[in-house]
């Protein structure tokens, strides 16, 4: 039987490596867009919770571990992870995203400085802090960023985007490493 | 030449290096400026524009003479102030704008007509015949007047932008940038100092002061590296803080790779930094200016500062016999610094007539400086005191009109400087910049002692607003001298009197610029030239204000500076654009099926950022035309597949989600019923046409909206809008799930067959009609199916999450192409649709109204909806209007032309007779001939008339006859089929 074959989102431009620093991407995801009908946000919160074990997350912040997250998405909230509870759309609006977003985790020394180098805010850990989430643009391009751990970050963006997010973290980390390079 | 023990170069390491072909020897650390000094060279270009030899003026980035060419073919740099380009071993430069060479210049022969070379003269000269500026003038005074040159090839070089974040920036590295910096940081806050030199310290560097007790420059070394060792401080050299913006924005040019053998690698030349500070302190010092004299521009002739900076810094004396002519007492250190050093100092003239000196040395107080000698290098000055001229052989000679505080990024937020009478120049306007503080000489304070207290005067206040107080109290000790001076801007006497060196500009310029009435310094500044190009006025602008209040008769502080602008310094394009080079010009948006496109030969063309194919060529097929034709005949008798999913779709949920259907679209959505699809216009607030398309009902308070491909984040703002401002009490919610899915446009009279061939349970006519919706699985994976129609065919959207849209694509083109059809491309899916008269952004532009478009029955009447107050103003009802037609060639001609003009047939196309113009054309292989959509004054009124398609621009004229917008299948049978 013809069956349809699935390509991930960054199929082919990863991984990136870079001095100790490398790019992959995290397929296979189940992303869930999730926002609270009218005065409902409380019992969405609370079967969140429940069925989940998820807090709702504040602005700029994430709630759960690897597997099951909850990430502030600016009028949303992106729960990565695990397929969504059927009953949370008695109080929330749910919309499949899963091959909406391409998903790159960054892991290593350079990551913070490269991703400085395209976005226009403070990345640095005293300000970005592990569990942190901003909206920010990558040069040109809209992400999501969230810090994972002190030298992990993990970034959302449009899928059709893909190659220009790779090339541009490909050639930041390059000049980046080439600085380090000379100056050492 | 050479003077030993002097200077902070690295005499161990000798570095080679070309200047027009010449090889020379340097040190590490020397400027290409005082390695050619060293070497006994004087002359390092010619003026702007009478081709004058010129040398170096000053040692800094405010040099107007010693512009040079740096590097070769694609890495080659016009410009580079030879003053701020450090040598490194194979280092080639080559001066700049002359000819044949440096030394015998052929257009030096302007500098004989300068009687009638002065400013205005462009103006007044080259006026007539009209005709010859273009073709003769511009043309030749470009090729005569002009800097260095890019090189016309593609940049080789890698560029690099980044952010940065602090509590603090600290513009300048001299002692009060140092010790402000030194100050924060101990404190505890999060400090950025950025330096545009390779070291820190100032004047420190180029002076022989002690610092508590030590020299200066190792006071500075010392500073620099305790602030190297905290965690909370990022020291920035080479770096240049160029402009000042809102919320405490810098902009900042870092000199990566300009000081280094290897180019073109991965390591950037440049990083053009934004920097966002809580605060700044502006340490950016002050700039010596000179003295407007008769024959003050030839090479030997220098500030007085550059003249000890050469010695201090660079152990490097500036001549043989060295005279100094100043205003103030700060220069006859030049003096004390060369006679220490073994040089010989012929005179000192100070304009002072109660100065004096303990120096040994001739001294000429009340004089001036009133002529000088030596075409390529000063040979001899003649100093005149009470109206009696000496004249004395000297090879160098050190000037200080005075110093001006750089007061550049306070005025870029319109702040103004203020005049200052007891340093004769201008002092930053206080509070220009939110939350910046000036020190030091930046501050108009001329001794390093009072520098160092306005840096902990400033910081300790600023710590107070953090809760901090400093660790240090007592300042560095030194020996302060009080800076005194009288006003010289300019000596009277035969011969030009330069003000602005790199635009040759004199003081009789200015003058002349009075005198015909140009008398507001922004009027006196672009009749003269005065302070354009790269020095920006750097050096000049305060003297040639000086000398237009005096000709005005006006004070200097009425009289006002010019508005100072960014960059401080230049800033390379490239760097600013970073890798904005090739496919690096913009994001690109790839659709799933872009590589199986690509992979059977697709072009691809640009659709905003989204690439789409052209047309899919097959064998034989040698333009575009014919595989445009094959397509729209396949899709009119057979089967087609195009990408669709670059149009924007939102999904919309909640129970009032039909309440915001209705009122953003015209016509009513409130009865669409599961299952069904319906056609949408939506208006602007003014009631012109924003944007169209369907919108499906998936389930009940479940719609899902598409937009055009051009106007999807137009769209979404615009609900965004009204959810958020109009109507936030509405229980809705939506999002954008154009990422999502990927969506194939499956059409024509075999559509349903080859959607059949691939979906799990098959569909019919009967149980899926024109305009239905449902969900459906395709080869086991749950996707979307609409019954819609771009092309007029019985056609269908099949949609599947993105992760397959590859793979279905490539299934549904093979499967078609062995049907006998086969995908198809945007000049296909272009004419289909114009055969149909629907309508693109090509229509819709932002300036019609649904009544222009032949839709104003579309707005309901039985509900409001945005734009329908505005779209009945009696205006945009006029029958008079453009409306939309079709118009199809009649006569010999049969071309038709998008954005030509509409005339009667009879009328001369003029603009007055104009009657409409063309938006959409296409060649129909379905009738033959092309056929287009124009929008003509009372288009509905005049089916059948003729009308005149006249192309100006490509001399194309067509009759044509004005024709039905639907010009396949009217009643639209096929696509209900």
């Amino acid at each position: 039987m013809i069956k349809l074959l699935e390509k991930s989102a960054a199929e082919g431009l990863l991984p990136i490596k870079v001095s100790n620093t490398s790019i992959v991407e995290v397929d296979g995801l189940i992303l869930t867009s999730i926002s609270p009908l009218k005065n409902k946000a409380e019992k969405l919160a609370d079967h969140l919770k429940k069925s989940h074990g998820l807090s709702l997350p504040n602005k700029g912040r994430s709630t759960g571990k690897e597997g099951m997250r909850a990430l502030w998405f600016g009028q949303h909230t992106l729960l990565v992870g695990p397929k969504p509870d059927g009953k949370l759309s008695k109080f929330g609006v749910l919309t499949d995203q899963s091959d909406a977003w391409v998903t790159l985790r960054m892991s290593g020394d350079l990551i913070e400085d490269a991703l400085m180098g395209l976005c226009p805010v403070d990345l640095r850990m005293k300000e970005f802090k592990r569990g942190n989430v901003v909206r920010t643009s990558l040069q040109h391009v809209n992400v999501t960023l969230h810090r994972i751990g002190p030298t992990t970050i993990d970034l959302y963006g449009f899928r059709s985007m893909a190659q220009t997010i790779c090339h541009e973290l490909k050639s930041s980390l390059t000049t980046l490493n080439a600085r380090i390079n000379h100056n050492n | 030449m050479r003077v030993s023990g002097k200077g902070l170069i690295n005499r161990q390491n000798t570095v080679n290096f070309k200047f027009d072909g010449v090889n020379y020897t340097g040190y590490e650390g020397d400027s290409v400026a005082s390695a050619l000094l060293a070497s006994g060279k004087k002359l390092f270009g010619r003026s702007f524009k009478y081709h004058r030899p010129r040398g170096v003026l000053t040692a800094g980035s405010e040099e107007p003479n010693a512009l040079i060419t740096v590097g070769e073919g694609s890495f080659q740099d016009p410009n580079v102030r030879a003053t701020t380009q450090e040598i490194f071993e194979g280092l080639v430069t080559r001066s700049q704008n002359n000819w044949p060479n440096l030394s015998y210049d052929v257009l030096s022969i302007n500098d004989l007509f300068s009687h009638f070379l002065g400013a205005g003269f462009y103006y007044k000269t080259f006026m007539w015949p009209k005709s010859f500026w273009e073709k003769i003038y511009e043309p030749f005074i470009r090729r005569a007047a002009g800097l260095g040159s890019l090189s016309g090839l593609h940049n080789s070089d890698t560029y690099e932008k980044a952010y940065a974040f602090c509590d603090l920036l600290v513009i300048g590295g001299g002692p009060s940038g140092l010790l402000a910096a030194k100050l924060a940081a101990e404190a505890g806050l999060d400090v950025i100092i950025a330096e545009q030199e390779p070291i820190f310290g100032g004047r420190l560097n180029s002076e022989t002061e002690q610092v508590d007790g030590m020299p200066g420059s190792t006071w500075a070394a010392k500073t620099t590296e305790s602030l190297k060792l905290m965690d909370n401080v990022r020291l920035f050299s080479r770096t240049t803080v160029t402009g000042v913006y809102d919320q405490g924005t810098f902009a900042a040019v870092e000199r990566v790779g300009h000081h280094l053998s290897k180019r073109g690698g991965d390591l950037p030349l440049e990083c053009f930094w934004r920097i966002v500070a809580k605060n700044s302190v502006l340490a950016a010092g002050a700039i010596e200016r000179t003295i407007a004299f008769p024959n003050n521009d030839r090479p030997g002739i220098m500030t007085a500062s550059a003249v000890r900076t050469y010695l201090n810094r660079y152990g490097v004396s500036t001549g043989k016999s060295v005279a100094i002519f100043c205003n103030n007492n700060a220069a006859h250190k030049t003096a004390s610094d060369l006679l220490e050093s073994g040089v010989n100092v012929a005179a000192i003239i100070d304009s002072r007539k109660d100065s004096e000196t303990a120096l040994d040395v001739p001294f000429y107080n009340g004089a001036e400086v009133s002529n000088t000698f030596g075409r390529q290098g000063l040979k001899s000055i003649n100093i005149k005191k009470n109206n009696v001229e000496t004249k004395i052989e000297v090879d160098c000679l050190a000037v200080s009109g005075g110093w001006n505080p750089t007061v550049h990024l306070t005025c870029h937020m319109n702040g103004r400087p203020t005049w200052n009478d007891e340093i004769l120049s201008f002092v930053p306007e206080i509070g220009a910049i939110p939350n910046m503080a000036v020190v030091g000489s930046a501050n108009g304070h001329m001794d390093t002692g009072k520098c160092f207290e306005s840096a902990q005067k400033e910081i300790n206040s600023l710590l107070k607003t953090f809760g901090k107080s400093s660790k240090t109290k007592k300042i560095p000790n030194v020996e302060t001298t009080k800076f005194e001076i009288s006003p010289k801007w300019a000596v009277e006497g035969k011969g030009r009197a330069w003000l602005d060196y790199q635009n040759d500009v004199t003081v009789k310029d200015v003058r002349q610029s009075v005198q015909e009435n140009f008398k507001s310094v922004e009027h006196m500044k672009r009749y003269t030239t005065q302070g354009m190009a790269i020095d920006q006025g750097k050096n000049s602008n305060v003297a040639a204000l000086a000398i237009l209040a005096d000709a005005t008769g006006r004070g200097i502080p009425e009289t006002g500076t010019t508005t100072f602008r960014p960059p401080f310094v230049p800033v390379s394009i490239a760097s600013m654009g970073k890798n904005a080079q090739g496919s690096g010009f913009a994001p690109q948006r790839f659709t799933t099926s872009h590589a199986a496109s690509v992979d059977r030969g697709s072009p691809m063309i640009e659709a905003g950022l989204w690439y789409r194919p052209s047309y899919f060529p097959q064998v034989g097929e040698t333009n575009w035309r014919q595989s445009c034709d094959r397509e729209v005949e396949m899709v009119r008798t057979n089967v087609g597949v195009c990408d669709v999913s670059t149009l924007g779709k939102i999904d919309i949920q909640g129970p009032d989600a039909h309440k915001l259907l209705d009122f953003v679209y015209t016509n009513m959505f409130s009865t669409l019923k599961v299952g069904k699809v319906r056609y949408g216009l939506m208006l602007r607030e003014d009631g012109h046409v924003m944007d169209d398309g369907t919108t499906a009902c998936l389930a009940p308070d479940h719609y899902l909206m598409t937009t055009t491909t051009a106007a999807a984040g137009q769209v979404m703002r615009h609900l965004d809008f009204v959810h958020q401002c109009l109507h936030p009490e509405w229980d809705l919610s939506f999002i954008s799930v154009t990422e999502q899915w990927a969506q194939f446009s499956i059409a024509g009279p075999r559509s349903q067959e080859l959607v059949n061939a691939v979906l799990d349970q098959p569909i019919s006519s009967e149980n899926f009609p024109y305009m239905s919706c449902g969900l459906v699985d395709v080869l086991g994976v749950p996707s979307r199916l609409f019954r819609i129609s771009f092309s007029g065919e019985h056609a269908y959207e099949l949609a599947v999450p993105s992760r397959y849209g590859d793979s279905l694509f490539r299934l549904l083109a093979s499967r078609a192409e062995e049907m006998g059809g086969g995908p198809y491309g945007m000049e296909a899916l272009n004419v289909l649709r114009l055969e149909k008269g629907f309508i693109t952004h090509a229509e819709i532009h932002g300036r019609v109204t649904a009544f222009d478009i032949g839709m104003q029955r579309m707005i309901s009447e039985k509900k409001d909806c945005i734009g329908k107050t505005s779209a009945a103003r009696p205006g945009l009802l006029d029958s008079n209007r453009e409306q939309m037609v079709a118009i199809k060639p009649l006569g010999a001609v049969k071309q038709l032309v998008a954005g030509a003009h509409l005339f009667e047939t009879n009328d001369e196309p003029i603009r007055e007779n104009d009657q409409g113009y063309v938006t959409s054309v296409g060649f129909s292989p379905t009738f033959g001939y092309f056929i287009g959509l124009a929008f003509l004054k009372n288009g509905r009124g005049r089916l059948g008339d003729r009308i005149k398609m006249v192309d100006h621009l490509r001399g194309i004229e067509t009759e044509c006859e004005v024709i039905n917008t639907v010009s396949f299948d009217p009643k639209g049978d096929r696509l209900r089929d």
